[in-house]
């Protein structure tokens, strides 16, 4: 079951997906993140939400990474 | 005293940040206390320094931190535990917080505060290092409770017994934001006054409000603009546990005036004349 990745593997996933360049979709089919946790079973690992599917909820803090790395470097 | 350590009720205070400087300098404003990002002032000399040194002599201080990454799986950086506590011996803080989150795994910073999943492994992994943290300080670490967007289908506990046992079992103090409270909770569909009676009242020793951002799906935790009602409704309902209680408002995006921002932080001095504390009989700033 991919929901029972263990904490240092379930950090490694999400920072994958988190720091991957591009739309969402691409950084959970990337290799790294793929090999932890296949894009198709991501509901297994997050949880969707009553409006957000577990994809769009990674979105969230993909998104803002980003800014994130900006506002250090700034 | 309202806390277990004794650490005092500092009263209302703001953040103190760059765009600041110079009005806090030249106008001294009668602010209680401010919170000091500690990052903002490790590794770095001249004029930072220089003003937050003459902030210590005129105010009282407590840091807080975005980047200890108490909850990753790699190793404590030693280092900056180091500097954080020559920091807080520096500028006399009363106490030294950071978030229940994790920053980044392998080396690297997301500069994000990443979610943890509440299980049993996560919390016998986080109680370890807190302790370690604490006995490395000299000082209980505080915790802030972080606003999150996921949920892990791993949890078994929710977060507000994660935090409780945690705080138990660590030993640590607890910083509650309760705009982060209830960022959390619309964004996961709980209640948001479970979690604040579930918190144990004696261990928290700051509080944050802030403003948040609604996307409609979801919110932000965005540190802009003024806090809500319901947010206010969830800190009378805090206060009502804890007694007094250091309070601070948090205002990150679009920072205005020095002004409007104390004001904010005031209107919580009109939420504590409302609900008196029960703990303790009475408010005392």
């Amino acid at each position: 079951m991919a929901s029972e990745l263990g904490l240092e593997r379930l950090q490694r996933w999400m920072q994958s997906v988190v720091v991957h360049p591009g739309p969402i979709e691409q950084a959970l089919g990337s290799p790294e993140a793929d090999a932890l946790v296949p894009a198709p079973r991501v509901s297994e690992v997050i949880l969707p939400s009553k409006t957000l599917s577990s994809a769009e909820r990674v979105e969230i803090y993909h998104g803002m990474y980003p800014l994130r790395m900006e506002e250090a470097l700034g | 005293m309202a806390n277990r350590w004794g650490l005092p009720d500092l009263g209302l205070g703001v953040g103190l940040r760059t765009v600041h400087f110079g009005h806090i300098l030249s106008k001294r404003p009668p602010v209680e206390w401010f919170e000091v990002l500690s990052e903002n002032f490790m590794q770095t000399g001249g004029r930072p320094l220089w003003v937050l040194d003459q902030v210590v002599e005129r105010y009282p201080v407590a840091l807080h931190g975005v980047s200890m990454s108490i909850g990753s799986t790699d190793p404590l950086d030693l280092d900056y535990l180091d500097e954080l506590k020559k920091l807080a011996a520096r500028t006399r803080a009363h106490w030294v917080s950071d978030h229940l989150c994790w920053t980044g795994v392998v080396g690297r910073n997301t500069h994000d505060l990443l979610p943890m999943p509440y299980t049993e492994e996560a919390l016998r992994h986080t109680t370890a290092r807190v302790r370690q943290v604490s006995e490395m300080l000299e000082r209980p670490l505080v915790l802030e409770n972080p606003s999150s967007y996921v949920e892990f289908a791993a949890s078994s506990m929710t977060e507000w017994e994660f935090l409780a046992r945690l705080a138990e079992e660590a030993d640590c103090g607890l910083l509650l934001d309760v705009n982060n409270v209830y960022v959390s909770s619309f964004n996961h569909g709980f209640d948001p006054r479970e979690y604040i009676d579930a918190i144990p009242a004696d261990r928290v020793v700051q509080y944050h409000l802030a403003g948040h951002t609604n996307k409609g799906t979801h919110i932000l935790d965005t540190h802009s603009d003024h806090a809500i009602d319901e947010v206010w409704e969830l800190y009378r309902r805090a206060w009502k546990r804890t007694g007094p209680v250091a309070t601070l408002y948090e205002w990150d995006e679009d920072i205005p005036e020095f002004e409007v921002l104390h004001a904010e932080a005031r209107k919580a001095r009109a939420a504590r004349e409302q609900e008196p504390a029960l703990r303790t009989g009475t408010d005392g700033v």
